[in-house]
């Protein structure tokens, strides 16, 4: 039954990272106004995340329910860019953060099905 | 006389186009919170946490022709927002930045020099958790063509756009991890800030 379940949480994990994730560029936005703005601002060869808001360092591989939030901006459309707004409470959800309470699951699945095996094969001596 | 005296003219005119009479212009910061755009980073495996705020306050003071400044600017602890209520508790809290003991980040110039073109070069004291450092900040100030300003409805005045991204490490401003958070919060957080600030105030 624990490996089982083991099994269900890694296709689950698997199903989440390859069916529903996205590798963007989480952004602090800016309001429409500062966006314009920017816009008028803006010269070749500067940072595009910028002017749409205020960007992490790297992109992060997020679950994305609907691809209508992301941005994809006119001065680069290889990105894809996904306002999180921190005071509204915006806080979607991280693949990373899915394996990274997969791989402890798992320990614990794991464990509980080797002291299964051990329990089972004392009481069947 | 006259060849003197247009000889001086003629000095005295270029000096004045030049700006090397130019003054120190102030710009202040924070007279709308939708020109400020300030993020804090945190990367683990469990995480990478995005945190924010938009309010700000300060001045940036300078002769963007010398290429000279300074500058000066606080941050309430209390407006950083991370996305959850619970963690915004506790990053407030005694145990993490103590928003009651220590009310606001700051940062204080030293000093400020122009490297090319708008990217300059900006040693100060930053103080957070009660603890000074001295940090270097690669900064971008750009000017607002009076013309874009107009066309973007923004209010009377001067302005400028200030992007200045530096990492800090926690444990240097005395704000240790609890072990519990540790595979949850890195030590050094990467912060940028975009903020715009005009000479209205």
């Amino acid at each position: 039954m624990a490996l089982l379940s083991a099994a269900a949480l890694l296709v689950i994990a698997f199903g989440i990272d390859r069916l529903l994730a996205r590798d963007v560029r989480l952004i602090a936005p800016h309001d429409a106004s500062t966006v314009k703005l920017n816009q008028s601002l803006y010269i070749a060869g500067d940072p595009v995340a910028e002017i749409y808001g205020n960007p992490l360092s790297k992109p992060v591989r997020v679950v994305v329910m609907s691809g209508d939030r992301i941005i994809r901006p006119a001065e680069d459309q290889s990105q894809q860019l996904l306002p999180v707004d921190a005071a509204k409470g915006d806080h979607p959800l991280q693949v990373q953060t899915v394996w990274f309470a997969t791989r402890y699951s798992l320990v614990f699945f794991l464990a509980v099905a080797a002291l299964s095996g051990i329990i089972h094969g004392r009481l069947s001596k | 006389m006259y060849r003197k005296f247009a000889i001086t003219a003629g000095l005295t005119l270029a000096l004045a186009v030049s700006g090397a009479f130019a003054a120190d212009t102030t710009y202040y910061f924070g007279t709308s919170n939708q020109r400020t755009n300030i993020i804090f980073e945190s990367q683990t495996d469990f995480e990478t946490v995005l945190g924010s705020t938009n309010q700000i306050s300060g001045t940036v003071a300078g002769d963007l022709q010398k290429g000279t400044g300074t500058i000066s600017v606080q941050v309430p602890v209390s407006t950083l927002k991370t996305g959850i209520d619970m963690r915004d508790e506790h990053l407030r809290s005694s145990m993490w930045l103590d928003a009651e003991k220590f009310p606001k980040i700051t940062f204080t110039s030293t000093s400020a020099r122009r490297l090319r073109g708008n990217a300059w070069e900006v040693r100060g004291v930053f103080t957070l958790h009660g603890v000074s450092r001295e940090v270097t900040v690669k900064a971008e100030v750009r000017p607002v063509p009076a013309s874009v300003a107009k066309a973007a409805g923004l209010e009377d005045g001067d302005w400028v756009r200030l992007s200045a991204p530096f990492t800090i490490k926690l444990s240097d401003f005395g704000v240790m991890i609890p072990p519990m958070a540790a595979a949850k919060v890195n030590d050094v957080w990467t912060v940028k800030l975009l903020a715009w600030a005009n000479t209205r105030g």
